[in-house]
């Protein structure tokens, strides 16, 4: 019996597939820039070229030094770069559906949307023409290359680097680090004057974040912790395991105690979003207030920290 | 070489449709019509297909730009935007679509079974968890993730096939370990993904749903290659794997090595998903839907695997290009082909037992 | 597909049947007691003993009455809903592989509780409850709607494939729903794995008649299904109404599967695994299946439970988590001893 010699006919065609392919792929191989970025010489910066070297996670960039567009595709890049009075045409945002975070205030609501922090759009991103771009390493590590295409492009090396490094960084790529040491100090100075106003000493507070009746504490080490530290505030001792957060069964909901405890909710004025373990034991929660979560936690950033320490600054007075 | 090319009968054998018959130096190939005739145009679609994605994009270029790119006149950042984001893209489009829809083609004739897809052998499963442990615990720079996602994928199946093999590999005892790994990996990857800040846990899930957008030439052409080269492979198993489509003692009568056939054919389909998988993340529906697509629009009660490939990179990219332009919101392609292909298995079912009643 | 043969019955005597019945009891005692007993807060027996005759301090209180055991009354609730569904839709398919979900329940859940996350705001486990039921029922209603096409029954294949494609439909869309909106994506992601916790009593009591109904009902249906087991053809002639009986069947998977499911969220394994623990053991009778996953199911839901409360501490694993983890071991095991390739 003979077979239907399509075994042929596929070597056939598939041959014929196969070569335009590969041509076209030769081709794209062939047109690749280099993955420098542009003007990738290593003189160190003059003022004839009008652009200084910085250093970041993925090398070393020539950045202009007048940067009139800058696209950012991490929320603490974000929140840096309008505190510093540059407004980016462009940043990659956490909730595409809602935009850049209200915190930010007025002057940040026209910026364009580049996509989502973990996937921005490259097409996006080229369209609006930037003269530099900043990202992050431990996320956008696949994109650099393209990205240095279109234009300097500044990496940090990962979003859990303690913020205020992080700053810097953006500050250096902006040329601007005089204007990060003064968004750190007026924040510190914040911090001691609300740790002195009311006397923060000696009292304790906690960082709640309820996650379907598991509750997340929130450690020294994390935003909202160390936010809380800076004002004089102590968090509980607890084996934090090295990371941020620790999550805890609700059977163990004593264990969140504290004299101020903070309960995170996208909604604040919404009291069903404190999980039932609290309600329950409402008694051993006397100083329970609701916070924003949406710079609590993702608000990382010196306009983030300051609107935290306004808040601090709100519940310490009312518990007054 | 001198070719004939007639229509109608190569023998007195009639099986009711009409077929090509080519005759090269005393070779004769024998095509079926239809299924060529589909083939061309699903490949004209394509390409039709593959013009829009160069052509359509954030970035706004004129359709003159376009052609200029392609035509080497323009220059600059079009030509990158093109040549190197576009079309690196679409390519893969295609090509993962085809290397998905053979591997399940392969994958429904070797179990005989229409509802057959490379997921129920854990692959899916384990290349998340792979990719997972690869992100949480390992840094997650794009090669590692690849290599997590291939080896997670490569050693669900393997630890299946050891689990399962027990003087023989049976079709139940097979499944049923598919199942449970396939349950134990779904566990680990769904206690990681709550584990993590959110921002992770939404990249991941994007990667898990099956996603084009991460997609460029650095990861593309190896990808592509590979799959090149598998399918090439395809014909050395093809006749085997029609042949185990008629049932096991017929395929042993005419000298096919049953079980052996049977692996070569479900290795050469692990491989083509894994492949994929480990670039686009684990993208559904294609392997389920392209073939059976293939054999309605064909009307061959085999599945034809040329065609079945070209309709899988049809699909894909017709499916890519909805993901970028006409929803509004970034969603990964695999959410698209789920949608597109179990709708399309709904109107299916309408329809047939509609003509039926 | 394997087809459940005619039974090489293990547990034939009598006496092996209560000997079964009776291990099966005690191991759901133990699990119930564990489950009162056990948890992520390190309190001493005593003390729960003490609490559960009205002593104990507030925080014990807490513990036993306001988290356990609601806990372990959703959870015997669930396993007996869920060993159940898995029966039925085993016996109906007649495919040992089958599991609760293919009739569209859980896709149909998750899709209408992240709508309702998304769009209007719904955040506690009760108005889960309220969504999740509704998407059940109405995906089921729509899976058998679309299977019937054409005027016919709808048959077991055909209802398969016909749940699986719209499962998959409203999965994706479910996906598609929660990667664009990040809250729902967290709170999703949380309810996907399948808890038991903050599941009070009254998140239980408002679905509990549903799932009593469904008992009731696969009880009923049980001695038909063993005719049907036989081919649609011999049980005709044996005086049983097929038609009727599948109808039956299908009702009461859907207030099962989905009762369970707007409880604790998707916990899919169960109903795959247990029935098949039973069948193995117990013989292919389907009244004692069907008991015998009654009792069974608990066993494994509030099994794993336990063990998700001391396996993290000091956090929880959820439930649906762990019972792959049990489940597909015992599973991987029984398939592997028996030589034969079906049941």
């Amino acid at each position: 019996m003979r077979l239907p010699s399509s075994s042929l006919r596929s070597r056939g065609l598939l041959a014929g597939l196969a070569l335009p392919v590969v041509v076209a792929f030769a081709l794209t191989g062939c047109t690749a820039t280099p993955s420098s970025s542009s003007g990738a010489s290593e003189t160190p910066s003059t003022a004839d070229t009008g652009t200084h070297l910085v250093e970041h996670a993925r090398g070393e960039t020539e950045v202009p030094n007048d940067v009139q567009r800058v696209v950012v595709l991490e929320p603490v890049q974000l929140d840096t770069t309008v505190a510093l009075g540059v407004i980016p045409v462009g940043a990659a945002v956490l909730n595409e559906a809602a935009g850049v975070p209200a915190y930010l205030g007025d002057a940040a609501a026209g910026i364009a949307t580049v996509g989502t922090v973990p996937e921005p759009s490259i097409e996006k991103i080229a369209a609006l023409k930037p003269d530099l771009i900043l990202g992050t390493e431990s996320r956008h590590s696949a994109l650099y290359d393209q990205l240095s295409s279109i234009a300097p492009t500044v990496f940090m090396a990962t979003q859990t680097d303690p913020w205020t490094d992080n700053v810097a960084l953006v500050a250096r790529a902006l040329g601007d680090e005089a204007g990060a040491d003064k968004l750190l100090a007026a924040y510190d100075d914040r911090c001691a004057e609300i740790a002195e106003t009311y006397d923060t000493a000696g009292m304790t507070a906690q960082f709640v974040r309820p996650r379907d009746g598991i509750l997340t504490l929130y450690g020294p080490t994390s935003f909202a912790g160390s936010t809380l530290e800076c004002a004089g505030l102590t968090i509980p001792e607890r084996d934090w395991e090295e990371s941020i957060s620790v999550d805890i069964s609700p059977e163990r909901v004593l264990e969140a105690q504290a004299d101020l405890v903070l309960v995170s909710a996208t909604d604040v004025t919404d009291e069903t979003l404190v999980p039932d373990s609290i309600r329950t034991n409402a008694a051993s929660f006397p100083g329970l207030t609701v916070v924003d979560q949406s710079f609590w936690i993702t608000g990382v950033g010196p306009l983030g920290g300051m609107t935290v320490l306004d808040d601090i600054d709100r519940i310490l007075a009312g518990s007054k | 070489m001198t070719g004939t090319v007639s229509t109608g009968p190569v023998s007195t054998l009639d099986v009711g449709r009409r077929r090509i018959v080519l005759g090269i130096r005393g070779l004769t190939v024998v095509i079926g019509l239809r299924s060529a005739l589909v083939g061309v145009l699903v490949l004209l679609v394509t390409v039709f297909l593959a013009l829009l994605a160069l052509a359509l994009g954030d970035f706004p270029l004129t359709l003159a730009e376009v052609v200029g790119v392609v035509t080497g006149q323009v220059d600059g950042l079009p030509r990158i935007v093109v040549l190197e984001w576009r079309l690196p893209r679409a390519m893969a489009a295609v090509l993962f679509g085809a290397a998905l829809a053979v591997a399940g083609a392969i994958f429904q004739t070797v179990t005989r079974n229409p509802l057959a897809s490379p997921d129920i052998i854990g692959l899916a499963n384990g290349s998340f968890t792979g990719m997972l442990v690869a992100l949480l615990v390992l840094g997650g720079s794009w090669p590692l993730l690849t290599a997590g996602s291939l080896i997670g994928g490569l050693a669900a199946a393997v630890l299946i096939y050891l689990l399962a093999y027990r003087g023989g590999l049976h079709g139940f005892r097979f499944i049923v370990v598919g199942i449970g790994i396939s349950a134990m990996l779904a566990s680990v990857n769904t206690w990681m993904l709550l584990r993590v800040e959110l921002e992770t846990a939404l990249f991941a899930s994007a990667w898990g749903a099956g996603t084009l957008n991460s997609v460029t030439a650095a990861t593309a052409v190896p990808a592509g290659l590979s799959i090149v080269l598998l399918l090439a492979l395809v014909p050395l198993v093809a006749p085997a794997v029609r042949q185990l489509d008629l049932g096991d003692d017929a395929a042993s009568a005419t000298g096919v090595a049953v079980g052996r056939a049977r692996l070569a054919a479900i290795a050469l389909a692990v491989c083509l998903v894994s492949v994929v998988t480990a670039v686009a993340g684990p993208i559904a529906f294609v392997a389920l839907a392209a073939p059976q697509i293939t054999r309605r629009l064909t009307a061959t009660p085999g599945i034809p695997f040329v065609t079945t490939g070209i309709v899988g990179g049809a699909l894909l990219l017709g499916s890519d290009l909805i993901a970028q332009h006409v929803i509004p919101l970034t969603v990964p392609v695999g959410v698209v082909t789920v949608v597109l292909g179990g709708s399309y298995l709904v109107w299916l079912l309408i329809h047939e037992s509609r003509r039926r009643a | 597909m394997a087809t459940i043969p005619v039974p090489a019955v293990r547990a034939g005597r009598g006496a092996a049947r209560a000997a079964w019945f009776g291990a099966a009891l005690v191991a759901l005692i133990t699990a119930v007691t564990l489950s009162v007993i056990v948890g992520a807060n390190p309190l001493h027996p005593g003390a729960v003993l003490d609490t559960m005759f009205g002593g104990g301090t507030a925080e014990s209180r807490f513990v036993v009455w306001d988290q356990r055991i609601p806990r372990t009354a959703a959870g015997m609730a669930v396993g007996a809903a869920l060993g159940v569904a898995g029966a039925l839709i085993q016996a109906f398919t007649r495919n040992p592989l089958a599991d609760p979900g293919i009739l569209g329940v859980n896709a149909g859940a998750a899709f209408f509780v992240a709508v309702g996350i998304t769009f209007f705001g719904v955040t506690s486990p009760l108005g889960y409850v309220w969504l999740a039921c509704a998407g059940a029922l109405l995906l089921t209603v729509a899976v058998y709607a679309i299977g019937s096409a054409g005027g016919q029954a709808a048959g077991p294949v055909r209802l398969t494939v016909t749940g699986v494609a719209i499962g998959a439909v409203f999965a994706g869309l479910t996906t598609g729903l929660t990667l664009t909106h990040p809250d729902a994506f967290d709170r999703m992601r949380g309810w996907s794995a399948g808890s038991l916790l903050e599941r009070g009593f009254d998140v239980v009591l408002p679905v509990l008649p549903l799932v009593l109904v469904g008992l009731a009902l696969a009880l009923w249906a049980a001695p038909g299904l063993n005719s049907i087991a036989l081919g649609p053809d011999v049980a005709r002639s044996q005086g049983v109404n097929v038609r009727r009986i599948q109808l039956v069947v299908l009702l009461a998977v859907t207030l099962l599967a989905g009762s369970a499911t707007a409880v604790a969220g998707p916990l899919v394994f169960v109903g795959l695994v247990v029935p098949h623990v039973v069948r193995w053991t117990l013989g292919t009778d389907q009244r004692r299946i069907v008991l015998g996953s009654m009792v069974l199911g608990p066993v494994l839901v509030l099994a794993s439970d336990v063990l998700g409360r001391v396996a993290v501490l000091p956090s929880e694993m959820p439930v649906g988590v762990v019972t792959a983890f049990l489940g597909a071991p015992v599973l991987i095991a029984l398939v592997r001893r028996r030589s034969a390739t079906a049941l």
